[in-house]
This record gives structure tokens, sequence and C-alpha cells, in this order.
């Protein structure tokens, strides 16, 4: 009996161990992509669930408590966009332009295709001294003739296709950075057949080069822009659902996981429930409250390098967000949020004072954290050890991109969580005849 | 929205479960919209004949009440061999409608004796310690009512405990008066 007991024991332990464990690695890799919105939705409805519930207990029904909140937060996700809209043209456009003039125009491996297809041959430097034949005078200058019909047509041919591509880009990219970019690329090209002795080339070779070269690019554009804005709709209507429907029936598909326990577990698995909740609950909404703070005080204190050094807005918001996000990786999350700051901060200016502030927030920040923030607002009864936080965050970001950086540490959070609900709280019940106050948590 | 909540509750009203504690004694005092919580958090379970409800020594989170069947809660010494089959001493038998392992909920305790279903296809309905918790916080009065409801289960428990330890006192004292007349 006791034989057949551990046989069947090692069977489910291997079974665990060599099937069930990289069937399920396999299984999230593949579903990666819808991984991230759905456990982002499911985060946020856990954060916000206290609030739907607080309303509902005021009597107000949950349909329109979801429906407030999820306005609110659509609504507020719009204004935040419109309003840094401006902004976020402003810093692309000047790092644009920055990457332009200071990395001189290299032959992308686009155009070197094209190029080495049509078998260009380089000609000397010296584009006036055109030659094809060496002693042959006469068929150079036919050529030349040849040449300027050929340069009309390739620049009418040329600016045909620019311009049909510029119609179909300006249609996604109002703020011209597609056209301009388009733009250099013909530039670029025209400027390296001129220097590479185009007159040698077939006028049909040429000009199917040219087009198909022009096609490639602004198709490449184009697909681009269909691929983010694909992307951002699939993942926006994913989260909007799973977020919608786990405000709302939150309670029902818990009490559904609940039933379908077996009789065997059902009281343990009710308590390591609940209890998983309410520590995780506690740690997620002290950690957003947490990171909240420290954004607002990282902004604050970046601001005076926006008005004494004249750095864009965006960047000091976008600096104290990442100050705010890398802070839940303990001691080491600061320095690579600093670092990160710093090289962002590097594209749109060289000026020491503004790298050296930077840094110097991330170390006030991080110190007022340790001192104020951290014990006021969790008791940070989750510690994750900075290895397994950096572990983590690598593999989210492997699973599901930054997003999947950024929701490491809930899930690592989570497990944590459930082993010490599994190895320590149950062991706190009390003896049978020691009276515990009910309302014990 | 009390129209809303008088049509969900017209719902409800063709729920079995929901008719089963309308006509149930003991909930008889509590407010509609805390009746309605507190059934919307009961959770149902069904069990074959003998399965176990919850053992003794492992932590009581929940409350149960018996819909449908009978339970048996007993007593039983801890198996250190399979093949010895140890004591089974069984404290009562419950009915349907009957609240049982309100204990464990009350002290958050190990479970003082065990339970199990009696008949195939018995169905209990079971509210846990936090759920109870948060009826508390939200409907007060009708917390009270249901602490009340198990502080009368328990005082009952209590009462039939004493009355059997009597009997037992009684069937002892007579039993050494025999055997003092005997030697």
């Amino acid at each position: 009996m006791n034989e057949r007991k551990l046989f069947r024991a090692l069977l489910v332990v291997n079974l665990v161990t060599f099937i069930f464990i990289p069937l399920s690695l396999l299984l999230l890799y593949n579903v990666r992509a819808i991984l991230s919105p759905i456990l982002s939705a499911l985060l946020l409805a856990y954060l916000l669930y206290p609030v739907v519930a607080l309303g509902n207990r005021f009597g107000i029904p949950k349909v329109l408590m979801v429906l407030g909140v999820v306005t609110l937060l659509i609504g507020s996700t719009v204004l935040i966009g419109f309003s840094l809209k401006p902004a976020l043209q402003e810093q692309l456009r000047f790092l644009f332009e920055n990457t332009q003039t200071t990395t001189p125009p290299a032959v992308s491996t686009a155009e070197q295709r094209i190029l080495d297809t049509l078998a260009i041959e380089t000609l000397p430097p010296d584009e006036t001294s055109v030659t094809i034949g060496p002693d042959d005078a006469s068929t150079t200058r036919d050529d030349a003739n040849l040449d300027e019909d050929l340069e009309k047509v390739v620049a009418r041919a040329v600016a045909k296709e620019f311009d049909e591509a510029k119609e179909d880009t300006e249609e996604i990219a109002p703020d011209r950075m597609a056209s301009n970019r388009l733009q250099q690329i013909v530039d670029r090209f025209l400027n390296t057949l001129r220097k590479r002795g185009w007159l040698t080339m077939e006028r049909s070779a040429l000009l199917a080069g040219a087009a198909d070269f022009i096609a490639r690019e602004s198709l490449g554009v184009l697909r681009s822009f269909t691929q983010v804005a694909v992307q951002w709709g699939r993942f926006l209507m994913i989260f909007f659902f799973v977020l919608i429907f786990a405000l709302l029936d939150g309670d029902k598909l818990q009490k559904t996981i609940v039933q379908l326990i077996p009789n065997e577990f059902f009281e343990s698995s009710v308590f390591v429930l609940h209890k998983t909740q309410q520590i995780l609950g506690a740690y997620l909404r002290g950690l957003f409250v947490e990171n909240l703070i420290i954004f607002v005080v990282a902004f604050c204190l970046m601001l005076p390098l926006r008005f004494i050094n004249g750095i864009p807005l965006l960047l000091v918001l976008v600096v104290a967000a990442i100050i705010a996000i890398t802070n839940v990786i303990r001691i080491i999350g600061p320095i690579i949020g600093g670092i990160i700051g710093v090289i962002l901060a590097l594209t749109a200016t060289t000026d020491l004072t503004v790298l050296g502030g930077i840094i110097v927030v991330a170390v006030i920040v991080q110190l007022l954290d340790n001192v104020l923030i951290l014990p006021l607002v969790m008791r940070d009864q989750v510690a994750i050890h900075p290895v397994v936080c950096l572990l983590g965050v690598i593999a989210g970001g492997i699973l599901a991109g930054v997003l999947g950086m950024i929701l490491a540490i809930p899930v690592i959070g989570g497990i944590k969580v459930l082993y010490r609900v599994m190895s320590i709280e149950m062991k706190r019940f009390v003896e049978p005849g020691q009276y515990e106050d009910y309302t014990r948590e | 929205m009390h129209r809303a909540s008088l049509r969900a509750r017209t719902n409800l009203d063709r729920e079995e479960d929901y008719q089963f504690l309308k006509r149930h004694s003991l909930f008889q005092e509590f407010s509609p919209p805390a009746f309605v919580y507190f059934y919307k958090h009961l959770i149902e379970r069904r069990y074959k004949r003998h399965e176990l409800i919850f053992k003794e020594g492992n932590p009581g989170i929940c409350l149960f009440i018996v819909k449908k069947g009978r339970v048996e809660i007993f007593t039983q010494e801890e198996e250190e061999e399979e093949e010895v089959t140890s004591q089974r001493a069984v404290y009562t038998t419950l009915g349907e409608g009957t609240l049982f392992g309100e204990l464990s909920l009350i002290a958050m305790s190990y479970r003082t004796s065990s339970a199990r279903a009696l008949e195939h296809g018995s169905q209990l309905l079971t509210l846990s310690l936090y759920d109870l918790k948060s009826l508390c916080d939200q409907y007060p009065r009708d917390g009270i009512k249901l602490m009340k409801v198990m502080a009368a289960t328990l005082g009952n428990h209590l009462v039939e405990m004493d009355r059997r330890l009597g009997e037992s006192l009684r069937e002892i004292e007579q039993l050494k008066e025999k055997l003092a007349k005997h030697e």
C-alpha cells in the first residue's frame, strides 16, 4: 500500500517536472502576445476592485461604478496623450535632427542591396569627368545627352513615387516625421547614384531599381506604422475587455474557482486564497502608492533642471517615470533607473549639469524612499531579493516585452506571498481551547 | 435603484438555495440586503457517502449549513499504521438545516473534531470567516444576529454536552455502586 502511494507520488512529481512545467512554459511563451494585456488588466482590476466594491456598498450599482471607472481611465489616458503630444513631437524632432546632424548618413542595407542588384560600378569621385569608354569622345557626348534625359526621367519617377508615398504616410503621421524620413532616403539614394556613376546603367534597370527602392522604403514606413497601430489596437481591446469583465464578475469568478476545488482541499484553499489576496493586495496597493509618490517627488525635483537648462518637459516626465518604475527593484533598481535616465537625457542634451542633476535626483529620491516613504506607505512584507527581482524582470521582458518587465515584480510578489501563506500562515492557527479574536488578520 | 434591487431579489426567489435559507428559522430576522449578501457569499459543496468534510487538527475557516443529507461529527485517534483501525467516537449526527463548524470559525483554531457525510449526495452551504467578517463590517446589526445564532448553536452544543456528561457521570456512579456491592 505504502509502496503504491510512493510510486504514485513519484509518478506525479515526474509528470509535473518533465511534462507539465515545460509544456506550461512553452504555452506561456507562445501566448505571450496576449499575456501582457490580460495580466495588466487583471492587475489593474485587482487594484481598482476596492473602489467598485466601495461604491456598491453605498448602493451604487456595480455596472455604473465599472462604467465610471473605465470612462475615467480612458478619459485620463486620452487627456495625458493629447497634453503630451506636442512635447512628444518636439522631443522626437529634436532627437531626429540631432542624430541627423551628428552622424553622417550611412548607406543603408536596403540601398546597398539595390546598388548591388543593379551592379553599379564605382567611378572616380570627380563627377564632371564622366567617361564610359577610355578614348571614344563621341560616345561620351552621346552618353552625356542620354544621361541628361535619364536624369530627368529618374527625377520624375522618383518625385512621383515620393509624392504617392508622402500622401500615404501623411495620413498616418500628420507631424510629417515619416515623410521627412522618406525625403532623406530619396536624397541619399540620388546622391549615391550621382557619386557612383549611374550613367553606366541601363535606363530600364535604373528606373526599376529606383521604383523598387522607393516602394520598399515607403512600404516599410507604412508597414511599421500599421504594425504599431494593430499591436496597440489588439492590446487595448484585450486589456479593456478583460478589465471590464474582471471588475464586473471578479467575485463570481473567484466563487467559481473555489467551487472547482476538491472537497479535501476546500477549507485550506479558501484560507490560502484569501490570505494571498489580502497580503498581495496590500503589497500591490502599497507599491503603487509608493511609486506614485516617488514619481511626483522626482518630477518636482527635476523641474528646476527644465527651467535652468531648458530640457524638454517630456524628458523630465519620462525620466521621473523611469526612476519610479525601476524603484520596484530594491537596491539596484534606482541605479538602473539613474543610468537609463542619463542615457535618455543624452539624446536631448550633453550638458553635464543636467546629467549630474538626474543622478542627484535619483540619489535623493532613493534616500527619501528608504527613510520616509517606504516605512510610511508599506510595511514591505514581501521583500523580494534583488537578484530574483532582476532575473524576473529579464524573464518578463523575454516573455512579454516592456510590460512583462513591469508586471514581473507583482507576479514574483504573488508567488512569494503564496509560499509564505503555505509555509507560515497555515501554522498560525491556535490550539483548540485558546480563544482568539475572530477579527484578527 | 430600489426597483433594481427588488428585481434582483425577485430573480433570487427562484433559486433553490435562496428558498431553503429563507425558510430557515435562523435567518428570519435578517434584513433583506444583508440576507442577499449572506446568500451570495455562500458556496455549495456536494459530498459522497462517508466523504470527509473536515478533519480534526486541520485549520478551521468555514461555517457549514446542512442543506441536504446527514452529517456525522466524530473524533478519531491518529492512525499510526494503516492496518490498525483506531477507535472512533461519534459526538453527534446532524440533519438538514443544522449549522456546524462554528467553533473554529469564532476562535480561528484548528478543528476540534472531524465531520463526514453520511449520505451520498449530501449538500452543504459554507461561509468563510472572511465573508462573515465583511458581513459584520457592512451590516453590523445583521452580523450581531448571526453571531447570536452561532452563540446559540454553541450554547446548545454545550447544553447537550453537559447533559451527556451528566448521564455518563451518573452511569459511572451506578457502575461504581454495583462494583462495590459485588465486592
